[in-house]
């Protein structure tokens, strides 16, 4: 099922990024989504614009007991993320604060209950974040996906010092992001965040820092499919 | 054509006789091999002369055949400075000498060096000091004569870039002992980065003879390598220069194109010894070269370094080089041998050399050139240390191989903070205080028996792998018997000179000493006045005799003497692998595209794209002009997005905002913004924005594009004091805003935002509200930037296209069009309303920008608070007022035109702009505190020195009462 | 390029820092002197030895405090900004 993005009230700011390279869009509730591009033959890392997948944060002295009634086994530790049953991912990005991504079915209820929650608990349970639109959100598959990170990144994210879960917040060719490590079925990537203003920026460098590597843009079916 | 000196298939181990490369050298075809460098095929083809020295336009040829002099520096197309006994050839590639004046072979400039006794050291110091300007003048003539390549200017470096690295364990240098320590401590299981400049792994056991009938060498390289290739936690990397080291082991390395920032635990330095130079009359003269580079051409290129050899030697590698160019088919007609009774070792007594004649005790006291290339060597007695017999004996030879001493290759250990111990019995430097993170092994460290230095090596590799604790292993004890490899003075005086200490500066023995006369006897100053060690090869083999010449000069001990300071790069390295991948960040906001669409001029301010203003079939002066016309009279729109906004929530949210800014929050109703001023400690305005009271215990703060990431982190530092009981969170980018504005921005709004009401009564200036806009949801804010009625809409970034696409439908019939920040700009100084950091200076205090009004004084507390008490009770200095221009024929002031009186500087502008809706030029400007009211006169020098009277006036120039923004 | 321990990040280059200045303590703003005021605002110790500093991480914008041998520039230890700057000892400017 594909719908234009541009009849909808949100979009990524990759948009036209995504148009101009022949990107075939698919629905999930409101949102336009990319499934795949044409001729979309990657060999090496993929990279796909998640920008529009359902994610909120939380932050405050109340936040860890204010989530944990809400979600069962949260990280212990600061920079520490955990995949839910239900594909959410928990990211715990400091004592005090926590990253809710939603599933990739983009059907998650998780993060609007969340949401509903926080609003009705008010202020002294935990202080929203509003993530979905604060920063945007790419995937990035593959093996070498570590390799080509390293020529924007600092911190060493190869399997070895970086596993699934761990979360590095740290400068990405020069603006800050977060890095999740994350297993896409059966292929080691990660979960990329950085402010939604950059989002044109880090997606062309990070699809530069790929090329080396036979690497490319990747639509949803690419990550979906990889179970 | 043949190669003259190319050696049977046997020799050459880098080199494939299959593979033919035909090249160019000074416009001439060659012939090499695949895997020749440019020295070693034009060697082959008996071309010795690779270049012209600096000063003396002297000829140069192979030295080390390892890339560690400047002698063969040459010039490609696009390439000045390469070093040609190192660079390989390929096909068609062109080469040229550098730095002669005619031809390479026929060098006018060469007869400067019968000069040389009218350009002592420090010459150009001594001669061009005064008058004042005179080195100014004579600088570009003498910049022709000495020099290196040419760059080419028209060249475009690309795909250079940089890549972190990351490892437990760095080796450096890949010889014997760099692969014992790769593999002893991947063995104990650290993920090893293995670096080596060479293209071969390997080091000296590709060329260098462990006995004399070889037998010993046998599989040792090929046992080495086979570990290496199939160890799964070393990862290799050849033509790889580790130049540099950085704090906390962070290491550079370059290798092709890009550059590798390599993090490494532990860092283990094998980088060998650099074979030194005998210094004598003619030492540098093409056929004069170190035993290393004669033994690499022979085993690595299959060349013939020569065909009549003298070998100089005061150890074994001088013997193991006879034995290699006997191999060769060299005649070697002499081994002079510097030691006075040198004990027989199975390589000085092997049976290949024992018919050639040793002259023990002896020197070369002087070399002779014929043709630019050795003729013969005179052999002398050593009388005393540094001194010759009266007379001696002359040997004809077109090459002679020096082996003489080594030096440790400290660079990199210095970097590291290491420092040199210098050893007279042995006479050698050697490297000590090495920090606990960084080892060294093998011949870097002193041990010249392969055993021993195979040993060291592991022992270097057990202390890191222990320091990681992947290993608790107690270190192996071995035979640390020295090997005597140094003569402590192999250094000739002539009474004609030419007796070269540093190659690269053609600086004579006898510079380096008069150096020490003239008063500079720190090894430092001898550096930076004779210029000794500066030159390409960095001291790699001047620093050791210049150390001994300083030390004897002065009466002090080498170890006091000392090497000058090996700072980074460790070898020359490219502007291109310095700079890397560009990477400018650069944000957008979500009407990016729109902005593109509609024939935005974009300016980058910051890292945010914003438009200037959008092309119309007018200039812009006139399309910027219509776009405030617009604003003034009708509607337009502007994206705001690069606004900064910080939410802060809690309980103590209105007594930090207290705290932060100068104004009052606590009493603030909610569904009012209030301006908020703020001020560091020294009482300097810093930012400015709008405290937006959506909530009892929550606002909604805006702050500058460029100040909003300052304002936050310091935000965060207070309160990492103060410990309120208060949320920041800097949500810029989680909100687009787009200002409606102008007289019919409330019909255009009202008709997609229904769920509020937008009277003046239901929504008055300065109010606040959330609501909806075309379904978005949004925080509206009524403040009045450009002096109309206007609503600020802070709506989800992700929905900036819709919002954006929503207005313009929205405001089709009254004409609504997008105006840039050029038109902005112009609205908000008709406004006076001041910019922060244009408007305001590191010195601007509330007073002095006329925003009194905003401190709030009765307040207990707020940053800079105790500091704007003080300044309070100073006389005013100066302040920024509003001035208009009335005379339209007057030069338009610009920002930073100083206004003065007379000669002196009272001020200066800050802002100025024509008026079209007051038809005059208004501007903001500090003046004199004293001639600061309104109706004084005060002169503004403009572009080319022309004053120009302008009025002081009060602001707002436009719409004094503020009625139109609070319509 | 020297490494940084984060107190939430862990080691880093130091070029994801920033530099927060030394750790002064605030005099009161009410009583204390001219002088001692502006000593405050202008003046660094810049002493040579251990010093304590403000370090910000600037991805996370978060603020911690070290202990510095600006002789040696080995970084002693950081630590969080609660250990100076408890609930108990909230700096509270006279109200």
């Amino acid at each position: 099922m594909s719908s234009q993005p541009e009849s909808l009230l949100r979009r990524s700011q990759l948009t036209q990024w995504h148009i101009a390279h022949d990107a075939v869009f698919e629905s999930h509730a409101d949102r336009s989504v990319v499934a795949a591009y044409a001729n979309e033959t990657v060999d090496g890392p993929g990279l796909c614009d998640l920008s529009l997948l359902p994610r909120t944060g939380l932050k405050g002295r109340g936040a860890p007991d204010f989530l944990a009634s809400l979600v069962s086994d949260l990280p212990q530790e600061p920079n520490n993320a955990r995949v839910t049953k239900d594909g959410t991912i928990v990211a715990r990005l400091s004592n005090e604060e926590f990253l809710i991504l939603g599933s990739l079915s983009f059907d998650s209820q998780v993060v609007a209950d969340i949401e509903a929650a926080i609003n009705s608990a008010g202020e002294k349970a935990a202080y929203p974040l509003p993530r979905a639109d604060s920063h945007c959100l790419f995937a990035l598959v593959g093996a070498a996906a570590a390799d080509a990170m390293a020529k924007l990144c600092a911190v060493d994210l190869r399997a070895r010092k970086f596993p699934p879960g761990a979360i590095a917040q740290t400068s990405i060719a020069r603006v800050s992001g977060v890095v999740i490590s994350h297993e896409f079925g059966s292929r080691s990537g990660f979960f990329i965040l950085c402010d939604t203003a950059s989002t044109e920026y880090l997606w062309r460098s990070i699809i530069d820092a790929i090329d080396e590597y036979g690497g490319g843009a990747i639509g949803l079916q690419s990550i979906s499919t990889t179970d | 054509m043949t190669e003259l000196n190319r050696l049977p298939s046997s020799f050459g181990s880098l080199i494939d006789h299959k593979q033919p490369v035909r090249f160019q050298f000074e416009g001439r075809d060659y012939n090499g091999y695949h895997g020749d460098t440019i020295a070693s095929a034009l060697a082959a083809n008996n071309q010795w002369i690779l270049s012209r020295s600096f000063k003396y336009h002297r000829a140069r040829g192979i030295l080390t055949m390892a890339g560690q002099d400047a002698n063969t520096l040459v010039q490609l197309p696009n390439d000045p400075n390469v070093p040609a006994d190192v660079a390989p050839i390929v096909d068609g590639l062109v080469v040229r000498g550098q730095n002669y004046s005619g031809s390479l072979q026929h060098d006018r400039n060469a007869s400067i060096q019968y000069l040389s006794r009218f350009l002592p050291v420090g010459f150009y110091y001594k001669a061009f000091f005064r008058p004042r300007g005179i080195w100014e003048y004579w600088a570009k003539f003498f910049r022709k004569k000495a020099g290196l390549g040419v760059i080419n200017e028209g060249y475009v470096a690309s795909g250079y870039d940089k890549q972190y690295k990351f490892c437990d364990v760095l080796v450096i240098g890949a010889g014997a002992a760099g692969m014992t320590a790769a593999i002893t401590a991947a063995n104990a299981g650290a993920e090893v980065l293995l670096v080596d400049e060479q293209v071969t792994l390997g080091g000296a056991l590709n060329y260098a003879r462990l006995s004399a009938d070889l037998s010993d060498n046998g599989t040792l390289r090929e046992n080495l390598v086979a570990q290496i290739s199939s160890h799964t936690n070393i990862e290799l990397m050849t033509k790889a220069t580790a130049n540099g080291w950085f704090g906390d082991n962070w290491v550079p390395v370059i290798q092709g194109k890009r550059m590798f920032k390599v993090r490494a635990a532990e860092v283990i330095m094998c980088t060998g010894a650099l074979e030194q130079l005998s210094v004598f009359r003619n030492n540098d003269v093409p056929g004069v070269m170190l035993a290393g580079a004669a033994s690499r051409l022979i085993r690595l290129y299959g060349v013939r370094p020569g065909e009549h050899a003298v070998v100089l030697t005061a150890n074994d590698a001088g013997y193991a080089c006879a034995l290699d160019l006997v191999d060769a088919g060299v005649d070697v007609r002499a081994i002079v041998d510097l030691r006075a009774d040198p004990a027989p070792t199975s390589m000085s007594a092997a049976d290949a050399i024992s018919a050639i004649p040793v002259y023990k005790n002896s020197a070369v006291y002087a070399a002779s050139e014929s043709k630019n290339h050795l003729r013969g060597v005179e052999i002398r007695k050593i009388i005393a240390s540094g001194e010759c017999a009266d007379d001696g004996r002359l040997i004809d030879c077109d090459l002679l191989c020096m082996s003489v001493g080594f030096m440790p290759t400290y660079q990199l250990a210095c970097q590291a903070g290491a420092t040199l111990g210098y050893d007279n019995e042995s006479a050698r430097f050697s490297i000590e205080n090495l920090p606990s993170s960084v080892q060294m092994g093998g011949a870097a460290n002193g041990f010249w028996n392969m055993d021993a230095a195979i040993d060291d090596a592991q022992r270097a590799a057990i202390t890191a792998t222990n320091a990681l604790a992947l290993t608790t292993s107690p270190l192996p004890s071995f035979n640390q018997e020295q090997v005597q490899v140094n003569h402590d003075w192999p250094m000739f005086a002539h009474p004609k000179g030419k007796e070269f200490v540093d190659l690269d500066e053609d600086l004579q023995l006898a510079d380096i000493v008069n150096a020490t006369l003239d008063g500079y006897e720190h090894i430092q100053l001898v550096k930076r006045f004779s210029t000794c060690g500066m030159g390409p090869s960095q001291g790699r083999h001047s620093a050791l005799p210049a150390a001994r010449l300083v030390a004897r000069a002065t009466g002090k001990t080498i170890a006091e003497t000392g090497v000058t300071t090996a700072r980074p790069p460790f070898s020359a390295e490219s502007l291109a692998h310095c700079a890397g991948q560009s990477f400018y960040p650069a944000r957008r906001s979500n009407m990016h595209h729109r902005h593109l669409d509609a024939g935005a001029e974009m300016l980058q301010i910051g890292n945010w794209y914003r438009p200037a203003y959008y092309r119309s079939s007018k200039d812009a002066a006139a399309t910027i002009e219509e776009e405030a016309h617009q604003v003034r009279n009708g509607v337009g729109i502007i994206d705001v997005s690069t606004l900064g906004g910080i939410d802060v929530r809690g309980p103590d949210a209105a007594e930090f905002l207290n705290r932060m800014y100068t104004f009052v929050f606590a009493k603030q109703p909610v569904g009012r913004a209030r301006y908020a001023l703020m001020t560091n400690e020294a009482g300097v305005v810093i930012d400015d924005g709008v405290a937006c009271r959506l909530d009892e215990n929550m606002f909604y703060v805006t702050a500058t594009t460029g100040g909003v990431d300052r304002v936050f982190q310091s935000m965060l530092k207070w309160n990492a004091q103060w410990r309120m009981d208060v949320d920041i969170a800097n949500v810029t980018s989680a909100y687009c805003a787009v200002n409606i504005a102008g007289p019919q921005s409330r019909q255009v709004l009202q008709r997609i935002c229904t769920d509020l009401d937008l009277s003046s009564d239901g929504f008055p200036y300065m109010g606040v509200r959330t609501g909806r806009v075309a379904d978005i949801p949004a925080r509206l804010l009524r403040a009045g930037f450009v002096g109309e009625l206007g609503f600020e809409i802070h709506a989800p970034q992700h929905c900036g296209e819709a919002l954006w696409d929503a207005l313009i439908e929205a405001g089709k019939d009254e004409g609504i069009r997008p105006f840039g920040i050029d038109a902005q700009r112009l609205l908000r100084l008709e406004k006076g309303h001041i910019i922060i950091g244009q408007d305001t200076d590191a010195m601007s205090s509330p007073a002095e920008v006329g925003m009194k009004w905003a401190v709030g004084n009765k307040k207990p507390f707020f940053v800079g608070q105790r500091t704007i008490r003080e300044l309070d009770q100073m006389p005013a200095k100066r302040a920024l007022v509003g001035f208009e221009i009335t005379d339209l024929e007057a030069p338009l002031p610009k920002e930073s035109h100083l206004v003065v009186a007379g000669d002196q500087m009272l001020g200066r502008v800050t802002s100025a702009a024509y008026s079209p809706s007051l038809k005059k030029t208004i501007g903001l400007a500090y003046v004199a505190a004293n001639n600061a009211e309104s109706g004084a006169t005060i002169q503004i020098r403009t572009d080319k020195q022309k004053l120009v009277n302008a009025m002081v006036v009060p602001i707002p120039f436009y719409d004094r009462d503020n009625s139109r923004q609070e319509l | 390029m020297k490494i940084l321990n984060c107190p939430l990040n862990g080691p880093r280059n130091i070029s994801e820092f920033t530099y927060g200045g030394e750790l002064h303590e605030m005099p009161d703003p009410d009583s204390s002197g001219a002088r001692e005021w502006a000593e405050y605002v202008f003046f660094d110790e810049n002493k040579a030895g251990v010093v304590t500093e403000w370090w910000c991480h600037t991805a996370t914008s978060f603020w911690f405090l070290a202990e510095r041998n600006t002789v040696t520039d080995e970084v002693m230890r950081t630590f969080l900004a609660s250990e100076r700057f408890s609930e108990a000892n909230r700096i509270e400017p006279s109200a």
